[in-house]
């Protein structure tokens, strides 16, 4: 991966692509290195300011201010890690929303209740951890953000648990090689082997691929896991 | 990161939607190693090994014994032919740990180790010892890769690792909802060191030679 300490990162030709949040940072390198300085200082702690530091970015070419991008968005690495908990906090605060919403309405009992209703406790754990993380590395953990979630059905709810932890683990191998500090990825990577299980389980309840990507997980880009996250928001 | 020397540059100038270039690397090299087969993806993995120095050969070396062990006693299993949702977990993961020790064996290179002989004792022959002995591989093959991460200097062999350790945690998941077991007993995996796991694959006597 290339570090902002090389400043030589060139950009290709992307193909046309509409306009939007995800597309901009999508394609726009220096777009994701200001959001994540905004994400990363005390200024950005709701979600809502966090997407909202990714929809105020300038759209302006990635070659010509690459360079003066590199010099002033450079985070120190605490500033990195702290963006990269904050993001994952964010993410788990929904997750855990979503389940204490799936046990509230009721639609599962026995075995495959109890599951939920544990899932959602790591979850919190999950939240809890990060948010001391954050402290401790000097940021400020991020608000949770008010999610919504449909609950129609228990075949929908699971489903839409199954589509959630596959998100969740994607998003965590999409940062681990960019974490500065061997502690904080040590937290992300146990964390992150959790929603793995936590996704493997969901699979085998609603009958779909357990290893959807095979052999090798692949990661997903802060940008997609945004897109896919911004429905539930509310 | 060059791509002088490295046959098919062109898995580097790839662009995936959403992706920056520079954070592609090995995503993009352990999809397209589907396509273009692992022998265009592990020069660079080679080529970060050479940028970062040699602890990252060792630890590669002892995630491939381990996934040397998982690949041969699935295998082993698999040619048991167990029934239903045990046969296909066998046959699902004994494709996903030969896929890692490929991987690994092609970016190692000749700095990769051999597999040491293998005696399972009955445990990928019987379904009820095969389903108990595999939880116990899963479970500790994720506290190994967790053990080691940390100390992985090239990122894209961290992005490699943490690749394989989401698809060892699922095995977990998997085999332990057949064994109709909590897919994860705890908010959070703890690491375990290399010396913990060598003791413990020690413990198994499944290494022989």
């Amino acid at each position: 991966m290339g570090s902002p300490a090389n400043g030589t990162e060139t950009h290709e030709e992307t193909p046309p692509q509409p306009a939007g949040i995800v597309e901009r940072l999508a394609r726009d390198d220096v777009d994701r290195k200001r959001f994540l300085k905004m994400a990363g200082s005390a200024g950005a702690a709701s979600f809502g300011a966090f997407v909202l530091a990714a929809c105020g970015s300038s759209s302006s070419s990635s070659k010509s201010t690459t360079a003066a991008s590199t010099a002033t968005s450079a985070s120190s690495s605490a500033g990195g890690d702290i963006a990269i908990l904050n993001y994952a906090l964010t993410l788990e605060y929904l997750e855990s929303e979503f389940y204490s919403k799936v046990v509230a309405a009721k639609l599962f009992s026995g075995k495959v209740g109890e599951l939920l209703q544990t899932f959602g406790s790591q979850e919190d754990s999950h939240v809890v951890a990060l948010k001391a993380a954050v402290s401790k590395l000097g940021g400020t953990p991020a608000e949770n953000p008010k999610g919504k979630f449909p609950i129609a059905s228990a075949t929908q709810v699971a489903q839409l648990a199954y589509t959630v932890e596959n998100l969740g683990a994607a998003a965590y191998l999409g940062q681990a090689a960019k974490i500065q500090s061997p502690e904080v990825l040590a937290s992300a990577l146990a964390i992150h082997s959790v929603e793995a299980r936590h996704a493997a389980t969901l699979a085998t309840l609603v009958k779909k691929p357990v290893t959807p990507q095979g052999g090798f997980a692949t990661p997903a880009d802060m940008s997609s896991v945004l897109a896919a996250v911004k429905p539930f928001l509310s | 990161m060059t791509t002088q020397g490295i046959a098919n540059p062109e898995l580097a100038a790839t662009e995936v939607h959403g992706i920056t270039r520079s954070s592609f690397i090995l995503r993009g090299a352990l999809a397209a190693g589907a396509l273009y087969g692992t022998a265009s993806v592990a020069p660079f993995v080679s080529q970060a090994f050479a940028e970062t120095g040699g602890g990252d050969v060792e630890i590669l070396n002892f995630a491939l014994t381990l996934e040397y062990l998982e690949a041969e006693f699935y295998r082993g299993a698999v040619a048991s032919n167990f029934s239903g949702k045990v046969g296909t977990f066998a046959s699902v993961v004994a494709a996903h740990e030969a896929a890692h020790v490929a991987f690994l064996k092609k970016a190692l290179g000749s700095a990769a180790v051999k597999s040491p002989k293998f005696d399972f004792k009955g445990t990928n022959s019987d379904m009820a010892k095969f389903m108990a002995t595999a939880q116990v591989l899963e479970d500790t093959g994720v506290a190994a890769y967790l053990g080691q991460a940390g100390n992985i200097k090239a990122k894209p062999i961290l992005a490699a690792a943490g690749s394989v350790l989401a698809v060892e945690a699922r095995h977990a998941g998997w085999i332990r909802d057949l064994n109709d077991v909590s897919g994860a007993p705890s908010a959070f995996q703890g690491p375990k060191s290399k010396a913990q796991i060598l003791a413990a694959v020690k413990g198994t006597g499944f290494i022989v030679g």
